[in-house]
């Protein structure tokens, strides 16, 4: 029912990074990074703490300026868009999301229009349509007039992605998005992302700590060290053990999953403690501070 | 799936929130009524009591073509027209101007920097103005400028000024994060206080005039401080008001506003701007009336919420009605002298304030 059942690649192609660096004063963050993004895939970033997963997201969405490189949606440099332009077109679920006080879920949820809407313009009846579509589609509808910041961790990202969807975005960029959720919460949440990718072709960028989650819904993953492009492909592909040894500095199994053949990472538990001298700790990488 | 969902989201999706007449009108209607009320009712307060009919039917009689319309004749003494027409209502609607702008430049700060204890001196513009009004006050200017408002004009150049040079100094690269406007505010703001400080200590023999200008009040009041002033407040009112829907995505925070298209910077820029303009504007013909613009904003978001759309109006209007409440009591309430009318802004807004503070921490829990 997932990732697997690949969906296959045409010229749809969404997004196109070549080359991309990025750097936080003389730390080089982000170094020669290049990828693809098209209509209806899910694709993984995985890697470290520090490897520049988030940084890559405010690149994409153009918090910061890259050092060198291109990103082009659609075929248009992000550089030369307006910013309302590039909110139409890419819609971010960031990792912490404060939520103001005061306000409900459904007036929220209808900020996801702004990208649409001229400054001193109120909202339509379409944007309320939209609006009440991306509500039902997040089973965020029976929430509407609840305070956003009561809600509990899963709802929140519910909602945040909610906004996402009524941004009517044709890529959606997701940093870690079911970081403090529980495993119900988590798979929840991830199925909900596939089913955009798959039913409305949305292209998914998602930024996913836990390996063997990102295995199961990512068409393609991209492994980050220290900022740089470690291995890119299938999960099959990229998830190895000697892969993980590599980036991770741990020593795991990898075996494949009993339903789907998937591959599943396993860690067992160091008797005494583990062989320092084994775990690689890329020397030359960064480590990047995110203000 | 389960839960039906309730009369409120119903309202919000309907659009009634968002497309205002049916849930806002109403309620901005009354506060403009109660506001007219209050200052009608202002001017019959003074030495010489006047009775509310002859104040309304003063007032309607001096408009072009109203009075004759309604067919007014005048009951009352000539002398009433005087005191209603030049002294009492300039005053009661000045105190109504000043009243709004504070408010809506504190509610605007308050967004701007998702801070509720933000007010419209926040970032310089009393220290600057200060400095200015009392530059003007105790150095030997000539004294054919003193009539023509070289005071106000000062206090308004150099709380601009300030603010100006707060906003460049608190510049990094491209953009200026609010935590160094903030400081820059409070540096720059310090620094114009102590020349203030400097100024009044060496010429003390003119610290009363000093001390009742930095106090506030609206003593001076007049139809030429009315148009002077008026078309700033309005400029910096419609600006505000038109991006009031953009200040409620500020809310989520700063960048999650630049994901949903806005331009921050841009933003930013625009509402110091227009809250400078207007503070500038209403410190220069009232001094330094504290309390309104912290307070007000913020009633008026515990009770109504949070929603700029209806914050902004709602602001303003309670704005103008508590000052000319405050500027009402501060005139009678000891007459013949008259007290500073921040003293009656204080003294009164603290206490409900608390109060109403009080009464949302029992519901909270």
């Amino acid at each position: 029912m997932h990732a697997h059942e690949k969906s296959c690649i045409t010229d749809s192609l969404l997004l196109e990074v070549e080359g991309l660096s990025f750097n936080y004063g003389r730390t080089a963050v982000l170094a020669d990074i290049s990828f693809t993004l098209h209509r209806g895939e899910i694709l993984g970033v995985v890697g470290p703490n520090g490897s520049g997963k988030s940084t890559l997201i405010r690149l994409l969405s153009r918090l910061l300026q890259p050092a060198s490189g291109s990103i082009r949606a659609s075929g248009r440099s992000i550089a030369s868009l307006e910013r309302q332009a590039l909110a139409r077109m890419v819609a971010v679920v960031p990792q912490s999301h404060s939520l103001p006080d005061g306000f409900t879920v459904a007036e929220v949820i209808m900020m996801g229009r702004t990208p649409h809407l001229r400054p001193f313009q109120a909202e339509g009846k379409h944007d309320l349509s939209v609006t009440r579509q991306a509500m039902e589609m997040t089973d965020t509808w029976r929430l509407a007039d609840r305070l956003a910041n009561e809600l509990s961790g899963g709802e929140r990202q519910r909602v945040i992605i909610a906004r996402a969807l009524a941004q009517q975005p044709s890529i959606l960029l997701l940093d870690e998005p079911t970081a403090h959720l529980d495993l119900s919460h988590q798979v929840a949440i991830l199925d909900l992302v596939a089913s955009f990718a798959h039913e409305q072709g949305l292209g998914v960028l998602i930024v996913e700590h836990d390996l063997n989650l990102a295995i199961q819904y990512c068409h393609r993953l991209v492994m980050l060290i220290g900022g740089r492009l470690f291995a890119e492909g299938t999960p099959a592909k990229v998830i190895t053990a000697q892969n993980i040894e590599a980036v991770y500095g741990i020593e795991a199994d990898v075996v494949p999953h009993p339903h789907n053949g998937l591959p599943v990472t396993l860690v067992a538990r160091s008797n005494g403690h583990r062989d320092s001298a084994k775990i690689v700790t890329p020397s030359q990488s960064p480590r990047p501070k995110h203000p | 799936m389960s839960a039906v969902p309730s009369l409120r989201s119903l309202v919000v999706l309907a659009g009634l929130r968002y497309h205002r007449p049916q849930y806002v009108r109403p309620l901005v209607g009354l506060a403009a009524l109660a506001l007219i009320l209050s200052v009608v009712f202002s001017v019959t307060q003074g030495s010489v009591p006047i009775p509310m009919g002859a104040v309304a039917g003063i007032i309607a009689a001096s408009v072009p073509r109203l009075g004759e319309w309604l067919g007014i004749t005048p009951s009352w003494p000539a002398t009433y027209e005087a005191v209603v027409l030049q002294i009492r209502l300039p005053r009661a609607v000045l105190a109504g101007m000043v009243g709004a702008s504070l408010a809506v430049a504190g509610a605007s700060y308050q967004g701007l920097f998702r801070n509720p204890l933000a007010d419209p001196y926040l970032i310089g513009v009393a220290s600057g103005a200060g400095l200015g009004a009392v530059a003007a006050i105790v150095l030997p200017l000539p004294a054919i400028l003193y009539p023509l408002g070289v005071v106000q004009w000062m206090a308004f150049a150099s709380g601009i000024i300030i603010v100006a040079l707060v906003y460049l100094l608190a510049r990094v690269g491209r953009s200026t994060p609010t935590f160094t406007l903030l400081l820059a505010g409070v540096a720059l703001g310090a620094f114009a206080t102590s020349v203030t400080s400097f100024l009044m200590y060496t010429y003390a023999e003119k610290l009363h005039t000093v001390y009742a200008w930095l106090l506030g009040g609206l003593t001076m009041g007049s139809w030429q401080q009315v148009l002077v002033t008026l078309p700033y407040m309005v400029l910096g009112f419609v600006v505000i008001i038109m991006h009031s829907r953009l200040i409620n995505v500020l809310q989520l925070d700063e960048e999650q506003a630049a994901q949903l298209g806005i331009d921050v910077e841009r933003l930013k820029q625009v509402l110091v701007m227009a809250a400078t303009l207007m503070t500038a504007a209403a410190v220069s013909v009232s001094g330094l009336i504290g309390f309104v613009g912290l307070i007000v904003p913020h009633a008026v978001r515990l009770i109504w919420g949070p929603d700029h759309r209806l914050l902004l109006p709602m602001s303003a209007l309670l704005g103008a009605i508590f000052l000319v409440w405050a500027d009402t009591l501060a005139r009678t309430i000891l007459a013949p002298v008259e007290l500073p009318v921040g003293v009656v802004t204080a003294f009164c807004g603290a206490p409900f304030f608390l109060w109403l503070l009080r009464q949302r921490k029992r519901t909270a829990f």
